[in-house]
């Protein structure tokens, strides 16, 4: 062989060599680089939504024993839709995080459970709900936490609207899965709360928060016309008009046997406004009973609040066109007015109450009462009568200015006496079935009471399209205040889940929207008025015929041919009023394509070449003076 | 050096643009970007506030315009023959290097700056999360940057320039692809060591995490990593060949 050819082959393999010394120092350095700086990253977003919050990771500092997560991501998904995916990222990063911050006993298992695989089968009976925008084939994103013990807590869907509450999800369903027992909420309402068929009885279900609530808790409904509470974990009692004295004996009790109940009574229920038109009710009877709790109840008064009030639509008068306008009796309790104190309030954002009644607390012998929800100096009341039954404009001319600060929510825990003077039932039926009259408490109690049931409608609290009485999509909802949260926090505390206490979410609605959503409401904005107005006048037309159909339902009226005619004549109108909103709808939708059309034709095409010739007219411009320079230099 | 440096900095970047080349691969990107953003990144149906949409595909579209930038920076040399008359100039071959890495990554920059009425756009339309924008730019810098070192790699190989940029779509396409995680997956080894080690070799990996206004050593580490081999190669290449 020539030398100049063993030479060749001689460099040839110093190179390989080199090149192979390359490649393992590349892998060396990123796997010990990996190893040693994966778990510190700066999070460059404005929401912290890459952070673990202190919460989250007091939950994962309690898990001691092996969590199994299985996330099922069907793979069409990343190729089908680019937001999913996205988001696809996210979750698995945060839940790499949660493996990271547990030591690794939380492990993370990723499945694709392909069309008729059993994996599909699995994501199914654990409960995953297909993707709605599947089409051909159903498409999995959920996750499944469980334990050695068998026992375990389903995600059906995650949804790119919750992004500001997957820390909240996450942590939600660890601290589920340590929870040692699954306990019971009793709740007694006369509000269709639970699997009710109220006015549509095709329609039987329970209210959203009553769902979301029933992922972590087992819920029993309790009639209001019981004399003795069931064995609950907690009572949720809501009362927004007199409840029977069976019951009030019935609560007394539960108190003084160390019950724990969260209360919420409301003088001026807006939601029952809404679901029974026209049907009076007798005032509320619990003044004694939370008297005696050391929360006085300013009898049949709505608060108002100047500072915290938000804005509400004014119908139409004689006099005055409709507007949008402040209206003090709806309040945003945002903080310090949340007590920053309790943990039952502490890190939450804001609640929306509308017209709730008012609380002045008072400390007693063996217990006391905390104010979780409080008003600003610039209070005012009014008659819950006004607020029930005048317009709005009317309600803020008769509001009394009340320079003092009120609750609208407060915990009273500690030891009671009986509030009655002596067994209302001593000679009665019911003395031998029940528990023994009790005069002064067993067992401390924990009580939080609520001055408003609107707290509950999840129209108040979410921005979901689905969002009536009832969500079809709870997995989906995205919130837009703490009314939620309060409500769980209020039921995992009292029901001594204090471990499993939610997450608040980094952020709150209105600020995260779509473009497309900014352009609808820019559109809707020019048809504000005339939309309202047909939508007021919509809604009237339903209250009315919802009360003639109770009425005929109650069989308090006949149906004459004069009341079958009025029924007609209202579906008729509310038929025309429906379809002169789905005209304005139209309208604005058209508008929206149009503006979207334009923006993404402005910067596909029209920015680009401008830019290109911007580029091209410095580059003409550098040239000219580089030759001109040249040539000076030439000639000179 | 330095000065060596910004020479040839200079003189490829300027013939970037004497060639026509910027003009075409500047508009290609900003189209297939925008056209992406808007027609396939769902821009105005989402929430958009750390611009998502645009983010999104910015990697696959990267990927097929960067190596028409270093397609011709050495395989049009080896060419025309003008390789040796720039090697016998008195440069270091790693100035030479670097020189030219530098302008593509340079019209790369111009590129993404070039994207920048969109960011207003949407900060004007939107309560934009800026520093998460502003982390993706520069994790698009950073993967456009080892894109580049990749691209100027393959280019020194090849007289073709074409089947330079065939070979270098090849070769990032499977770089960012390739997930070492499946190749443990089966094993059920989930949340190892050995699964935290192959994570940190991939691409897709490194990149959703800046993408998603995450930044750590690591990530910069990975760009840089690549890009410093891969440049080392190249000037392995040049010096191969020349000898």
């Amino acid at each position: 062989m020539q030398k100049s050819t063993i030479q060749k082959i001689q460099n040839s393999i110093i190179i390989c060599l080199f090149a192979l010394l390359l490649l393992a120092s590349f892998i060396l350095i990123n796997t010990t680089s990996g190893a040693l700086f994966s778990g510190s990253r700066a999070d460059l977003t404005s929401d912290r939504l890459n952070t673990l919050s202190p919460r989250s990771e007091e939950i994962i500092a309690g898990v001691n024993k092996p969590i199994y997560v299985k996330l099922y991501l069907s793979s069409q998904i990343s190729r089908q839709n680019p937001v999913l995916a996205q988001y696809a990222q996210n979750v698995i990063r945060l839940l790499g995080r949660y493996q990271d911050k547990s030591g690794h006993l939380i492990k993370l298992e990723i499945l694709d459970p392909e069309p008729y695989s059993n994996i599909e089968s699995e994501a199914k009976a654990a409960g995953l709900v297909p993707l709605a925008d599947s089409k051909t084939e159903k498409l999995y994103f959920g996750a499944v936490f469980s334990d050695d013990k068998g026992r375990s807590y389903s995600i059906p869907q995650f949804s790119p609207q919750r992004l500001n509450y997957l820390e909240n999800d996450l942590s939600r369903a660890v601290s589920n899965i340590l929870m040692p027992k699954r306990k019971i909420i009793g709740i007694a309402s006369d509000l269709p709360l639970v699997n009710s068929g109220f006015m549509n009885a095709e329609k039987k279900q329970n209210w959203t928060f009553v769902n979301l609530l029933a992922k972590d808790y087992t819920i029993a409904p309790i009639s209001t016309t019981t004399a003795e509470i069931p064995n609950v974990d907690v009572l949720i009692v809501v009362a927004t008009g007199k409840l029977p004295s069976l019951f009030i004996y019935a609560l007394d009790q539960y108190i003084l046997r160390g019950g724990r109940l969260l209360l919420i009574v409301d003088p001026a229920s807006e939601v029952k406004k809404r679901l029974h038109p026209g049907i009076p009710d007798e005032k509320l009877n619990l003044n004694a009973l939370l008297d005696n709790l050391g929360i006085h109840y300013i009898s049949e008064q709505v608060l108002g609040d100047r500072e915290q009030a938000v804005e509400a639509f004014f119908a139409a008068t004689e006099n005055t066109d409709a507007r949008n306008h402040i209206y003090y009796p709806w309040i945003k309790i945002k903080a310090p007015h949340l007590n920053p104190q309790s943990p039952l309030t502490a890190g939450l954002n804001s609640i929306f109450l509308k017209s709730p009644g008012a609380f002045a607390l008072k400390d007693e012998d063996g217990h006391t009462a905390e104010s979780l929800l409080v008003t600003s100096e610039n209070t005012m009341l009014t008659a819950a009568d006004l607020v029930k039954f005048a317009p709005k404009a009317d309600v803020l001319r008769y509001m009394d200015v009340k320079k003092q600060a009120y609750s609208a929510a407060a915990l009273s825990q500690g030891s009671y006496h009986t509030i009655f003077a002596k067994n209302p039932l001593e000679n009665s039926a019911y003395a031998k079935q029940i528990l023994p009259f009790l005069t002064t408490s067993v067992a401390p109690a924990q009580i939080i009471a609520v001055s408003d049931s609107d707290i509950l409608d999840v129209r108040n609290w979410t921005e979901s399209e689905n969002a009536g009485d009832y969500a079809e999509n709870d997995y989906n909802l995205t919130p837009v205040n703490n009314n939620f949260d309060f409500i769980q926090r209020a039921v995992d505390f009292l029901s001594g889940n204090s471990g499993a206490m939610n997450v608040a979410a980094k952020k709150y609605g209105g600020s995260r929207q779509t473009l497309a959503d900014i352009f609808y409401q820019s559109g809707l904005k020019t048809r504000e008025k005339a939309y309202k107005e047909i939508n007021g006048r919509l809604e009237e037309n339903q209250r009315k015929l919802d009360t003639i159909n109770i009425m005929l339902e109650s069989n308090s009226a006949f149906g004459t041919a004069q009341t079958l005619g009025e029924i007609d004549a209202l579906k008729n109108k509310i038929r025309q009023e429906k379809n002169e909103l789905r005209r304005i709808e139209y309208q604005i939708k058209s508008e929206v394509t149009h503006r979207e059309h334009m923006v993404a034709l402005i910067n596909t095409v029209i920015v680009p070449l401008l830019l290109l010739l911007l580029i091209a007219a410095v580059h003409l411009w550098l040239s000219h003076r580089n030759n001109t320079r040249a040539r000076r230099l030439i000639n000179e | 050096m330095l000065k060596q440096i910004n020479l040839i900095f200079q003189k490829e970047f300027c013939s970037f643009f004497r060639t026509r080349l910027a003009y075409f691969v500047l508009g290609i990107y900003l189209f297939l970007s925008m056209f992406c953003t808007f027609y396939l990144g769902l821009y105005f149906d989402i929430i958009n506030t750390g611009l998502f949409s645009f983010f999104y595909f910015q990697v696959n579209i990267l990927m097929l315009v960067v190596p028409a930038l270093t397609m011709r920076l050495w395989a049009d040399e080896y060419k025309t023959g003008s390789i040796e008359l720039l090697l016998t100039r008195p440069l270091s071959y790693t100035s030479v290097v670097i020189g030219k890495f530098l302008a593509a990554w340079g019209l790369c920059l111009l590129m993404l700056v070039c994207t920048f009425p969109l960011w207003l756009y949407t900060a004007a339309a939107l309560p934009a999360d800026n520093l998460n924008i502003a982390a993706s730019y520069f994790g698009c810098f950073l993967i456009s940057g080892s894109m580049c070192a990749v691209g100027c790699m393959v280019s020194a190989f090849n007289k073709s320039p074409i089947v330079a940029y065939l070979g270098s779509v090849l070769l990032l396409t499977l770089l960012i692809i390739v997930n070492y995680n499946f190749i443990f997956n089966g094993l059920n080894l989930s949340g190892s060591l050995i699964i935290r080690f192959t994570q940190s070799l991939n691409f897709f990996y490194h990149q959703s995490t800046l993408l998603n206004g995450q930044l750590g050593l690591d990530n910069i580490i990975y760009y840089a990593s690549i890009t410093v081999l891969t440049l080392w190669l190249n000037r392995i290449t040049i010096e191969y060949k020349r000898s």
